[in-house]
């Protein structure tokens, strides 16, 4: 799900820092591995670098948390709380020496305009990665929000920790760069979207459900992280959709559309 | 522990019952020779309201699920014995025969002699209650999936998906139906009823036949009340015959029942179910052919089951 890297290295996933096992159906449907994104900019030059990002391991354990080990940073687990514990894997296309050295500019020529600066960065190939995996851990939560007038559960962390690096202003910029790209890149992308489910009935009538945090006293936390289960507490309003004989209700189009032969047998 | 649980409150529940009941219309019509008289119906009804209870043994009850009557047409065909009167002779031939006879008029000829439709539709009270009840969740194949498509082809078949389904579904298994009253003025409405029929029947009749015919039948209303076997409670007569004579009890609560099993479940999920839908190639590219779209992301459900107790439903199940 998480798989960065720029195009040279997505058109050689052997590159990657961990192959990528994937259903083969993903490739005959035309589906990436990998999203492709530009190169690692070199500054003062116009050259960019191959890279890539994985993220390789997921894990999540609700409080009280027993199946991933917190450093003692992030330890204990606070009430409410989840622990995720990730294994990300960066990998930089370092070029060899020989072919920098064939890089290197020479002096401006003498009464000439500099030339323009590309648009587009020039990439340094490289025949392998540099690999380096890491492990983290973070603490976080989950809260509903309310995007577009529709409510998500989302995820959220509140604090992120890798192994010991040095020095210590290293680990806090690598802590950094997974922490914020983990706040905007991949949680954001575990939002469970709280949307009108539909539920077909029969051919004419389907049942629309919009759901909405549930508010209440007696809910001191919702959503609810405890007891190793995450709980969300949801009020419903219910609607039902009559349509026509030989029609049936689509949510997308918000009308009765056509049906499509279909009748289901019990088995 | 399953993977996944879904709880729903008892209110939240009643409230998934009534919006699935609340489609349930049911139409018959139907008649029947019964000897002296012929009767027949047209009804058409659907439930409103309810009271759910949700039992700690893991039942399902409801109560006061109102009967309501869009339509109930009681035809009533009545055969009364021919009548004559008239014809006497009025001035006797004395050589024999008659000079002059009274005209002659004859009433009750046709079968059935006179045809009563009662609308009942807003006077009968009727519920229904599902006594026994019992959730239960089943797994539904398409049918227009071939035994060899998989869920890949499934999902991306043309025109629509053909993936299978997990179906909550209740079984009433003992529905009650009741006619509980109806209203004290249906006496009025059928002897008005035969008035009017009545007074139909003699429009073209002179004065001194009329008395005449009146005087030899009586009250026309107990007549036919009579042929009818009403006797003294008209509201019992009616609900033997709508209950037990066409046995519209029994059809409702059957018709009740087959609406529950066969077609309409409370509620459907697609398996597997989606958690991620389909979305836009991330490798497009501006001024580019679009690349295919990504795929939705969707777990196989197993192992789904119901149950509950008597304040809140549960479904659980795993994922994988």
């Amino acid at each position: 799900m998480f798989n960065y890297a720029t195009k040279d290295v997505a058109e050689k996933p052997e590159l990657l820092c961990r192959p990528i096992v994937a259903h083969p159906r993903l490739s005959q449907h035309g589906n990436p591995l990998v999203t492709i994104v530009k190169p690692f900019p070199l500054p003062g030059t116009d050259y960019g670098i191959n890279f890539s990002v994985q993220l390789v391991d997921v894990k999540v354990d609700f409080h009280p948390g027993n199946t991933i080990n917190l450093p003692s940073e992030l330890q204990p687990l606070p009430e409410q709380r989840l622990a995720f514990g990730l294994t990300v894997c960066a990998g930089v296309g370092c070029p060899p020496d020989d072919v920098v050295d064939q890089l290197i500019p020479p002096p401006p020529e003498p009464n000439t305009e500099p030339s323009p600066q590309p648009e587009e960065l020039t990439v340094i190939p490289a025949d392998r990665l540099l690999c380096t995996c890491l492990d983290a851990f973070a603490v976080g939560g989950l809260r509903f929000r309310e995007y577009w007038q529709q409510w998500y559960l989302e995820p959220f962390i509140d604090r992120i920790e890798i192994a010991e690096i040095r020095p210590e202003d290293l680990e806090n910029g690598i802590e950094c760069i997974i922490g914020t790209t983990f706040r905007l890149g991949f949680l954001p992308r575990l939002r469970v979207l709280l949307e009108d489910l539909t539920f077909n009935l029969t051919e004419q009538i389907s049942l629309s459900l919009q759901p909405k945090p549930a508010g209440s006293s007696q809910i001191p936390n919702n959503p609810a992280v405890e007891s190793d289960e995450l709980k969300a507490f949801i009020d419903v309003d219910i609607s039902v959709h009559d349509c026509p004989t030989g029609q049936h209700w689509d949510p997308d189009l918000q009308k009765c559309v056509d049906n499509v032969s279909e009748s289901p047998e019990v088995r | 522990m399953p993977h996944a649980r879904v709880i729903a409150s008892e209110k939240a529940f009643e409230r998934l019952f009534s919006k699935v009941v609340e489609k349930f219309v049911y139409e018959d019509a139907d008649s029947a020779d019964l000897g002296p008289f012929t009767a027949g119906y047209d009804i058409k009804i659907h439930l409103e309201g309810g009271s759910v209870d949700l039992r700690a043994d893991n039942g399902v009850h409801v109560k006061e699920l109102d009967i309501k009557w869009d339509r109930l047409n009681l035809s009533l065909g009545v055969n009364i014995p021919e009548l004559c009167v008239g014809g006497f002779c009025i001035i006797p031939n004395p050589f024999g025969g008659c000079i002059l006879r009274a005209p002659r008029y004859c009433l009750f000829s046709e079968d059935p002699d006179i045809q009563i439709l009662l609308p009942l539709g807003g006077l009968i009270t009727s519920e229904i209650s599902i006594v026994d009840g019992e959730l239960f969740t089943r797994y539904v194949v398409n049918q227009n999936r071939p035994g060899d498509m998989d869920q890949w082809d499934a999902q991306n078949a043309v025109p629509d998906p053909l993936f299978n389904k997990w179906q909550l579904v209740l079984d009433p298994r003992t529905v009650d139906v009741d006619f509980i009253d109806i209203a004290d003025t249906v006496g009025d409405l059928l002897d008005d009823a035969i008035e009017a029929l009545f007074d139909g029947l003699l429009s073209g009749v002179p004065d001194w036949a009329k008395a005449l015919i009146k005087a030899i039948l009586g009250p026309i209303v107990h007549l036919v009340r009579v042929i009818l076997d009403i006797g003294d409670d008209i509201q019992e007569w009616l609900i033997n015959l709508l209950g037990v004579t066409f046995g519209l009890q029994n059809m409702i609560g059957l018709a009740l029942i087959a609406y529950f099993d066969i077609g309409n479940p409370l509620f459907e999920i697609e398996d597997p179910y989606p958690i991620l839908p389909k979305a836009e190639n991330p490798n497009n590219r501006p001024n580019e052919t679009p690349l295919p779209e990504l795929l939705p992301v969707k777990i196989p459900i197993r192992d789904l089951t119901v149950s509950n107790n008597d304040v809140e439903m549960v479904l659980e199940g795993n994922v994988g």
